[in-house]
């Protein structure tokens, strides 16, 4: 444009004053995601280019076994986590999956009345997982763990009589009160559910033909099996297993937020993922469900790998290490290993996340990781955690060319190896990925782009009503969607998916699936390819696969 | 005058968070952005040394404020000849109770805001109310005269209307805000009229000096008049009946502002008036009457109309009148120490239950799993008692609030048509006399003029 004449650039300008002004935003619009997809797809490009070479970042593609494995959900939020363990412990090696785990049940935990069901709303399921205390446990039913309500939680404060002599006894709410506000870090640790946990166990093998509620208690081994091969397949670890594998679900926990479930795993449909991990831990430590697994289905897992359940909580990076009491001696010290590993990487992580908030820019180290357990667990604080905001690209591939590049907390990552293929196995994937991982950036991108009619404008005047939403004040609509003090973060584009297979299997994949055709064909999400060999990088537009030019979107970029 | 230390505690205690206030104004008036943490430090810490001065000013009168009161004279703030107004406080037990409560709350809820309202539009204008409603609560607490009284009185009213119209970009939040001030200014009517028949009673108006003057017989008439007067102007502030229908409206503000206003403070500025008035009220058995009937109604409306609300702040609301309308009974019967110990337990509490409100769901879940309950009850023991007609009629009339908004709409809109008759009336006899008037024809003219500019397009 440097070299544009005055009267050039005045016909362009008077061009552009005629055009209408929806399509003068719709460009800014596409202006606004192609910055960003250039920007991305430059760093996956350099990246590729550096582990050609072989300098630069680390890279565990050479045969040697890994110390220890650790698979997560295919959150945004896990990609920070993974990358800072991968940094702090070169023999670590991540995975992700839906935080499901593949096991789709109802579960009930100790303590709790009803079972809930723990896997994509898509899914029903058909099985029903309880908690129990373990043998020789104690004999009540774990109300411990629940936390009973105390004053200023009761009902019995808002009728007359009762109320009046709970109101006489008032003052004393002063003290938890003030510790609520002032001191929450504080308050949260006298708190009366973060005391020992008792042991417990899943009761997870079906013992009979029993249903409750129409569901089967617990799964059957050749079940079992199918759940374990369905998992670990697609991903390529089966030839690599290390010695331990932790599978490890997420969740979240804040205080005085109706949205909770917003932050919770979405592949649970808001619920935790912990009692996922640990069933399939469970699952896949079983003898019988390994000899099944190489009898039926040919997947051979050594006998030395264990599997580790656990739960990341995505707030206040707490993470929970469930079954240990199981553990064999010799795996003892790989454990304790990668416990160092995983707690100096959630210090990293609260540190990367700190940069976001205001009021934590600048904290490192210990003092970091206190200013996010604090803002988890203060009762004043709109905003928790960032959740899914930000959230931009989906990269659907092996971890070895991803590995080391820093994505800002901004992709959700898949693990799939191309080589693994056999049948539809990318076609399955991509079925649960693309409509899971979509839906979640419209979440954010419509509660963004119209706070008034999708989302739920700003969360302060929010008044639980009818038990099942929030209205503003007094009486107003029912307001969906996300508060704004969760999106407000959020870039809105629409997702990139970044799936490493050739344009000919994309093409195949969408063609046997029309859903995720009309997805990709009516531009509701970008989907960019790189090939798994050749390293090139293809962009679907305009129908079709076009190579991309990488010196031609330097330029333009710069 | 002399300048004590217990004077300048007091005085403190009122003008630390006033000059605040308007350091905080000025500030605001600058032009350029003002960082949250500068606003948050300027209120809390305010409010801090106000805490601070009030303690101190209780601990160094500690032997005069436990045996009836220790008034603090500090000149005259009107005078005309022969006569002069006072301004004066007063340390007693209740004063320096609700003193401290209120202090203390405002600081609890002014931290909870300071990251509540994080990156909210409005925030330095949040910190202005309740700083103004700080100052108006500490009048109405420590004031010695019905003067200051007043002052802290009307401060409390508008603070509460414009908290609750904090959300001024959307319509209903004006609006209840606007009916909120409506029912104070209304009801303040009568706190007026009795300051200004009290000064005819007992020719002035500070209570130190006021209230042994009326031991003495006095007309009935008078005293039990005046007091009916200051137990209309309770009635707005407390929600007692027929003046409820603003309150659970006036949920509308941030949920730490409901929590201070509706919760803690504002609400109770009404039993603490009658609880400051209670040697006149003693004096006046047929206001003491009307306060236990007015209380004992309103608290079964409130428990009734409580249990058929379906969102979370109209049940607190109505749980906060209901305990409001058992103080006015206390109150009333002349069980002072009683009601005193209420308002301090409940205040704490409601402001505790109001900040966690938007928890409720998830508590009530929890309650669930321990109590074992399925479902949630709904109108209470009546349920089980009544058949189903009469259930049926009684939660109809719970839902629609005992049809008392229909009513005051009814009351309201015949009053306002038939102003807006004699308006008319006047309208076409001034016409007819002077032919069509100056306002209407300019009038008319701008509108035509205004209506063309937007027509040009303003995009």
């Amino acid at each position: 444009m440097a070299a544009f004449t005055v009267a050039q650039i005045v016909d362009l300008w008077d061009a552009w004053d005629g055009i209408p002004e929806v399509s003068r935003l719709q460009w800014f619009h596409l202006a606004y995601e192609r910055h960003y997809q250039e920007q991305v797809l430059n760093e996956v490009e350099d990246h590729l280019a550096s582990l050609e070479g072989g300098s630069g970042t680390v890279n565990r593609t050479d045969r040697s076994r890994a110390l220890a494995q650790v698979v997560c959900c295919i959150d945004d939020r896990e990609e920070s986590l993974r990358r800072h363990l991968e940094a702090v412990d070169a023999d670590v090696e991540t995975y992700a999956a839906a935080g499901f785990f593949g096991v789709a049940m109802a579960y009930q935990g100790l303590g709790q009345r009803e079972a809930f069901p723990l896997c994509p709303p898509v899914v029903t399921p058909r099985h029903k997982v309880r908690e129990g205390l373990a043998a020789g446990g104690r004999g009540s039913r774990g109300l411990a763990s629940v936390r009973v309500p105390s004053l200023g939680r009761a009902k019995s404060s808002h009728t007359l009589v009762r109320g009046a002599l709970v109101a006489l006894a008032g003052a004393a709410a002063l003290a938890p009160m003030s510790a609520g506000v002032l001191a929450p870090r504080w308050r949260a640790r006298w708190s009366p559910t973060r005391g020992p946990r008792e042991v417990t166990r899943l009761a997870l093998l079906r013992t009979s033909d029993e249903q409750e509620d129409g569901l089967a208690l617990g799964f059957s081994h050749e079940e079992m099996a199918d759940i374990v091969r369905g998992l670990l397949a697609p991903m390529g670890i089966v030839p690599r297993l290390a010695k331990l594998v932790l599978i490890l679900g997420h969740s979240s926990h804040s205080e005085n937020n109706p949205q909770a479930a917003a932050y919770n795993c979405g592949a649970c449909a808001g619920g935790h993922g912990g009692p996922n991990a640990r069933a399939f831990a469970q699952m896949a430590n079983a003898p019988e469900v390994r000899v099944l697994l190489l009898e039926q289905h040919g997947v051979r897992i050594p006998d030395d790998t264990w599997f580790v359940g656990g739960n990341h909580d995505t707030a206040d990076e707490e993470i929970v290490l469930s079954d240990l009491d199981l553990l064999p001696e010799t795996h003892r010290e790989p454990l304790a290993r990668l416990v160092a590993s995983l707690d100096q990487a959630r210090i990293r992580d609260a540190e990367e996340r700190c940069r976001t908030f205001a009021t934590g820019v600048g904290k490192k180290g210990i003092a970091a990781l206190r200013h996010v357990q604090a803002r988890a667990e203060d009762l004043a604080q709109p905003r928790p955690e960032l959740g899914h905001a930000r959230s931009a690209v989906c990269v659907v591939g092996r971890r070895s060319w991803t590995r080391g590049l820093d994505l800002d907390r901004r992709a959700f990552l898949v693990s799939y190896d191309p080589s693994a293929e056999e049948g539809d196995l990318l076609l399955r994937l991509l079925s649960a990925v693309i409509p899971v991982c979509s839906d979640i950036s419209f979440d954010y991108y419509f509660s963004f782009v119209d706070p008034q009619r999708y989302g739920a404008g700003s969360k302060l005047p929010h008044n639980l009503t009818g038990m099942l939403g929030v209205m503003d004040g007094h009486a107003s609509d029912l307001r969906t969607g996300l508060p704004w003090q969760a999106v407000e973060a959020h870039e809105p584009m629409r997702l990139l998916f970044l799936v490493e297979t050739t344009p000919a299997a994309m093409m195949a994949t969408m063609d046997r699936n029309p859903a995720i055709a009309q997805v990709v064909q009516n531009e509701w999400v970008h989907l960019a390819l790189v090939h798994p060999t050749e390293r090139t990088i293809h962009v679907f537009r305009h129908g079709r696969f076009e190579r991309r030019a990488p010196a031609l979107a330097r330029a333009v970029a710069s | 005058m002399n300048f004590t230390p217990t004077m300048v505690f007091g005085v403190a205690v009122l003008a630390i968070p006033a000059a605040a206030f308007v350091l905080l104004a000025a500030l605001t008036a600058l032009p350029g952005r003002r960082e949250e943490r500068t606003v948050v430090r300027l209120a809390t810490g305010a409010l801090w040394l106000s805490l601070l001065a009030s303690v101190a000013t209780v601990v160094s009168a500690w032997e005069p404020l436990t045996h009836g009161g220790l008034s603090v004279p500090l000149g005259a703030w009107f005078s005309v000849p022969g006569y002069s107004l006072q301004s004066v406080l007063l340390l007693d037990l209740p004063g320096a109770v609700f003193m401290m409560l209120t202090t203390s709350l405002i600081i609890l809820v002014s931290v909870y805001s300071g990251r509540y309202l994080h990156r909210e539009p409005g925030f330095a204008r949040f910190f202005l109310l309740l700083l103004l409603f700080a100052v108006g609560m500490l009048a109405i607490a420590a004031g010695g005269s019905l003067d200051i009284v007043f002052g802290g009185w009307e401060l409390v009213g508008l603070s509460s209307a414009l908290l609750i119209a904090f959300f001024h970009r959307r319509e209903a939040p004006v609006r209840h805000g606007l009916r909120a001030f409506a029912v104070y200014r209304a009801c303040d009517v009568g706190f007026l009229a009795g300051v200004v028949l009290f000064h005819e009673l007992v020719h002035t108006s500070v209570f130190a000096e006021a209230f042994p003057q009326l031991s003495v017989e006095r007309s009935p008439l008078a005293v039990n008049g005046i007091a009916l007067l200051f137990v209309v102007a309770a009635m707005g502030k407390s929600a007692m009946l027929p003046f409820t229908g603003w309150l659970p409206r006036a949920m509308e503000g941030p949920t730490p502002s409901s929590a201070i206003f509706y919760g803690a403070l504002s609400i109770h500025a009404g039993p603490f008036l009658l609880l400051r008035l209670a040697p006149l009220l003693e004096a006046a058995p047929v206001a003491r009457a009307v306060i236990v009937g007015t209380g004992a109604i309103t608290a079964l409306h409130a428990t009734t109309v409580g249990r058929a609300q379906t969102d979370i702040k109209s049940k607190l609301a109505y749980a906060s009148v209901a305990q409001v309308s058992l103080i006015w009974v206390e109150l009333g019967l002349g069980l002072h120490t009683l009601a005193l110990v209420h308002i301090v337990g409940h205040a704490t509490l409601r402001t505790w239950e109001l900040l966690r409100a938007p928890s409720y769901l998830r508590d009530w879940r929890l309650r669930q799993e321990v109590q074992r309950q399925h479902t949630y009850a709904g109108v209470g023991p009546a349920r089980s008692r009544f058949p189903l007609a009469v259930r049926d009629a009684l939660y109809r009339v719970t839902l629609e609030r005992w049809y008392l908004d229909e009513l005051a709409t009814a009351v309201v809109s015949r009053v306002a048509s038939a102003l807006r008759a004699l308006d008319h009336l006047d309208r076409k006899a001034s016409t007819l006399l002077d032919g069509p008037s100056i306002d209407r024809a300019s009038a008319e003219q701008a509108r035509v003029v205004g209506d063309e500019e937007v027509n040009r397009g303003v995009s």
